[in-house]
């Protein structure tokens, strides 16, 4: 499963959902693609139980350069405080994942891609160097998602 | 004579509140001098950038100014434009409008009582905090919220800024085996929503009530949603056509939010506790009778029991929307239409924290001249900084953590939607002329 997390009208933190849109015509075959734009609660039914979940979301960081890509393993590091909630009536990426551990509804592999993002107002359009990053996400990204599936059908073989 | 020393309240930034905001209160052993909800979420403008745009947009532009109720915003656009054009969407139209209100109701109500103000009464600074020792109560909370979410992206097309709303209706109705796939859910959400109301009726409530202006929408048959005229206990009956008569709009210095006022009478109380104080006829008997099974009264003041008040709105929303499933019929078309025309229209409809009015004048060819929209926030704000006021007189003699946090609580009594209340600021601009410098 690929999830993109964000609004999609706040800029930068649309990045989720651009990475979801790109990676559509080559993964959705392969893999399940979801957006999720609000309320990271929702994440929990949505990753319940799934083998491996990748996750794309924008940073907000006053120390990251923008464009940069940080990559967490979501069940086994903690989550840095500026996953903040990409709607201000709901919870965080990083509150998620501890009220997932709680509830015992947490995938069983879960890699976050969080790309520090510049601007967080209104607006469609990424700024360059978060789109930049998103190119090398969705690269990776369809990578992985191969590499899984060979190794599933190995597997299974 | 020892001089009584004057103390701060600040918090910087509230948690468990939607947007930006901070409070200050300044006070001493004799009273409050002064407090201030300060609200620094950026203005927006929706109003200015709606002129121009065709009234066919109207809800689909007000449903951004917020993502948890932004049913709301298009259920008050596009009353107010049928008010305009002098449509009337027929009853089984009207039924769908109020199902997905429902489910507004239910995923806003239950984020908020469960994620943002239940752990202010079980001493928790989080809702994840509180999931660890009350597991099994926050499940229940996600699966409500689940259960709202389906109903509006059922009839909406999706969960946020649903696109399935329209002038004179929506683009498509639903098959009734649609809507029935998810009667078993409802069931399941209406039983645990009285599970919702018992729970939080068991919580400590300060004992705190004031003597509001309750004003909500009221209507002959049924408790309010998209229709009625507004009301209020101390004799106000207009019609939303009127507000602006009745009511006006300040800004004040220390927030980008304006605050509303009734015009010679000031300050007033919108959302679940004013649509229960004035409409609890109106609630269904079930309703009703979860009311009478935890003994609370059909008239209640302490804004602290809102709580349980919009617990009570979860269960009545699960009951309607079970009556409106169970005699649904699919409409013939799914919208009407009339002649564009030249108009002024007005609307006002209970969104899930209280009353939202839309204003639109609209040119020949349909296109917006003017908008006008006031927010359920911004029409509390003045009262919950009366409320401060009055908590923190009462209160003195409370550690300042524990007032702080109770001033906190106070705030998150009225679940306010800091973005909603910001939508629109008048900015003056004052340029200096470089002629006054001599320049050419």
């Amino acid at each position: 499963m690929v999830i993109g997390l964000g609004q999609r009208f706040r800029s930068d933190d649309g990045v989720g959902p651009f990475v979801l849109d790109k990676i559509r015509p080559l993964l959705s075959a392969q893999a399940d693609l979801r957006e999720c734009a609000s309320d990271a609660a929702d994440l929990l039914d949505l990753w319940d139980g799934q083998p491996v979940v990748y996750l794309v979301d924008a940073l907000s960081s006053a120390s990251g350069t923008v464009g940069e890509i940080i990559r967490i393993d979501g069940i086994y590091e903690k989550i840095p405080v500026e996953f903040g909630a990409s709607s201000s009536h709901a919870l965080g990426l990083a509150e998620a994942i501890e009220l997932g551990r709680t509830l015992k509804k947490l995938p069983q592999r879960l890699l976050i891609f969080g790309i520090v993002g510049a601007k967080f107002d209104l607006g469609n359009q990424l700024s360059p160097l978060v789109e930049h990053a998103a190119k090398a996400v969705i690269n990776e990204l369809t990578n992985l998602v191969t590499t899984d599936l060979v190794n599933k059908e190995m597997f299974d073989a | 004579m020892t001089q009584s020393k004057t103390k701060t309240i600040k918090v910087d930034y509230l948690a468990r509140v939607e947007g930006e905001g901070a409070l200050f209160v300044k006070y001493d052993d004799q009273g409050v001098q002064d407090v201030k909800l300060k609200i620094f979420e950026p203005p927006r403008f929706f109003e200015a950038f709606l002129r121009g745009r065709d009234y066919k947009e109207a809800p689909d532009i007000t449903s951004r100014i917020c993502g948890i109720c932004p049913v709301a915003y298009q259920m008050s656009a596009v009353h107010a434009m049928e008010n305009a054009l002098n449509i009337t969407p027929p009853a089984k139209i009207r039924e769908l409008r109020r199902l997905i209100y429902c489910g507004e109701w239910i995923e806003s109500h239950i984020l908020h009582i469960y994620m943002l103000h239940a752990p202010d009464f079980l001493g928790y600074e989080s809702a994840v905090l509180m999931a660890k020792d009350h597991p099994k109560a926050v499940e229940r909370g996600l699966r409500l919220k689940k259960a709202g979410n389906a109903l509006v992206a059922l009839l909406g097309g999706r969960e946020i800024h649903p696109i399935n709303i329209r002038v004179g209706g929506g683009y498509r109705a639903p098959e009734a085996r649609e809507l029935l796939s998810l009667k078993e859910e409802l069931k399941w959400g209406r039983d645990a929503a009285r599970e919702t109301v018992l729970w939080a009726a068991g919580f400590d409530f300060p004992n705190f009530e004031r003597d509001y202006e309750f004003v909500s929408l009221a209507h002959e048959h049924e408790y309010p949603f998209n229709e009625g005229r507004l009301i209020s206990n101390r004799g106000l009956n207009i019609s939303p056509m009127e507000y602006d008569s009745h009511f006006q709009e300040t800004h004040v210095e220390h927030t980008n939010a304006l605050h509303s006022s009734i015009i010679g009478r000031g300050a007033y109380l919108a959302g679940p506790l004013a649509r229960y104080n004035l409409n609890f006829d109106k609630l269904s008997p079930l309703t009703q009778d979860v009311a009478k099974e935890i003994r609370f009264p059909s008239y209640c003041r302490n804004p602290f029991q809102s709580i349980i008040v919009r617990s009570l709105e979860v269960f009545y929303a699960f009951d309607e929307a079970l009556r409106i499933l169970e005699n649904y019929e699919k409409p013939d078309q799914s919208y009407v239409e009339a002649p564009i025309k030249e108009a002024t229209g007005y609307a006002i409809t209970e969104a899930p924290r209280g009353l939202l009015y839309h204003r639109y004048s609209i040119d020949s060819n349909g296109k917006i001249t003017d908008a006008k929209i006031v927010p359920p926030t911004s029409q509390n704000q003045q009262t919950i900084e009366d409320d401060l006021k009055e908590l923190v007189s009462q209160s003195l003699q409370l550690p300042e953590t524990e007032l702080t946090r109770r001033c906190e609580q106070a705030i998150r009594n009225y679940d306010p939607c800091i973005s909603c209340s910001t939508h629109f600021l008048k900015l003056h601009l004052s340029y200096a002329s470089p002629l006054a410098k001599g320049e050419t």
